[in-house]
Order: structure tokens, then sequence, then C-alpha cells
């Protein structure tokens, strides 16, 4: 099927499979109206987009948390487990929202509140983490000169 | 809006399996209990407008890809 997105450009159309396609239910906050999404893949960088099928204004960057914090780890409440129909660990796929800026030092993702897309039933939600320890806006790449295993990637011109 | 006047220990049951139990008053402050079952997600509101605050933000606009890539590009050179 097709799907039509501003996040390239303005109004272009990208061709999709049955396999990129995730419901959310709930909808995302902010966003509760629309619930269909593709998932889509870049072929040369980690990031992947979350396209709304029902508002081509709508898309969100996302990227896998473990690539930049090799720690992140959650339980995955049994009520989200059991809602997204999940069966075993392999089902889960987890992504965070980033939230862009030109200056890379300040792109943040959301870690407090991870996306988990169900690869089994193509059912996704946002789970909000009651961890005081995770952050909402958690800097994705460390200032110039940090060390990178403690504090993400080095960000660099 | 259903409004309730509840004194300090009594409760609200909702449906049948969730109740709201005030259980002090201090000013300002009111403390409630919530018993309801797991498969029920209970938040504070707020909570709830931070994370939909931040998804409105996050909301990628046109050409931030292209802004992107490159620094994206780099992510993948370092991680791997």
């Amino acid at each position: 099927m097709q799907v039509r997105t501003n996040f390239m450009g303005v109004d272009e159309v990208l061709e999709i499979s049955e396999q990129q396609l995730f419901a959310f239910e709930p909808g995302l906050g902010g966003f509760e109206p629309l619930r269909r999404y593709a998932l889509i893949g870049e072929a040369d960088s980690p990031v992947e987009w979350l396209q709304s099928l029902e508002d081509p204004d709508v898309s969100f960057a996302l990227l896998e948390p473990f690539l930049f914090r090799p720690d992140y780890v959650f339980e995955l409440p049994d009520r989200d487990a059991e809602a997204l129909g999940m069966q075993e660990p392999a089902d889960a796929l987890v992504r965070c929202i980033l939230t862009l800026n030109e200056d890379a030092e300040k792109i943040t993702a959301n870690l407090l509140a991870p996306l988990v897309f169900c690869r089994r039933t193509h059912l996704a939600r946002q789970v909000i983490l009651q961890d005081p320890e995770l952050e909402l806006r958690a800097p994705v790449f460390a200032p110039v000169g940090a060390v990178r295993e403690s504090t993400g990637l080095a960000a660099s011109a | 809006m259903l409004i309730l006047t509840r004194k300090a220990e009594q409760g609200i049951v909702i449906d049948g399996n969730v109740v709201l139990r005030v259980l002090a008053v201090d000013g300002e402050r009111v403390k409630i209990g919530v018993e309801a079952p797991r498969s029920i997600t209970v938040l504070r509101e707020e909570l709830l407008t931070e994370v939909a605050d931040a998804n409105q933000a996050a909301a990628a606009r046109s050409g931030d890809r292209s802004v992107l890539s490159a620094r994206l590009r780099m992510l993948d050179r370092n991680s791997t």
C-alpha cells in the first residue's frame, strides 16, 4: 500500500508493506485520534520513522534506545504485555521518540515513555514508566570531549 | 462531570472494581488511596500531560530528515 508523508519534503508517497503497519491502542498522547502508523526504516542510518497513515503531517523520528544507552532497562507491565498480545520477549520491538534539533547536543530521546511494538500482533503503545530515574528528554549525543561509554555517543562537527 | 463530597476515610467505587479513598486531608494536600486491578493503569494526570507535550514537541517537521541525516549516519558509525 501507499502512504503519504511530509517528513521527506512536501507530500511524498512511499510504498510500504503490511509488515510495517502498527495500530496504537490507545493513540499516542497528544495525538489520540491517530491510531494507524507505518514504521519506516532508513538504509543508511539507525533512525526509523513512525508515519501516521491518517495524517501525512504527523511523523516521529525513532531510535533504538540501546544504541546510545546500552544499560537502558525497564519492565513492561503485565497489563501492557497482555494488551499488546506479547507471548515472548522476542515479540517486542522497543523504540524511543526523538526530539530533533539542528544542534546535535540538543537532540533528546524519551526514555520515560518508550514505544513498544509487538511484532506478533502489530499492536503498539507508548508505555509510561513509573521510574523516576528515566528521563523524558535524555540527550542522545554527549557533549564533545565527554566519555562516550558513560554518557552516550560523542557529537562532533 | 460527577462531583461528590467525601470526608477523610470515605471512598468512591467505580465500576465495582476501582476504589478511590480519601486517606487524609491536610490543607491543600489530599492523600488518596487507589485500589484497582492490575489491568488498570493509574497515573498522575500531569505525567500524561508531560508525555503528550513531549510527543507534540517531538513530532517531526518537513525537512527534519535532511537536517538530521548526517548526524544519524555518524551515530551509526559510532555504534558499529
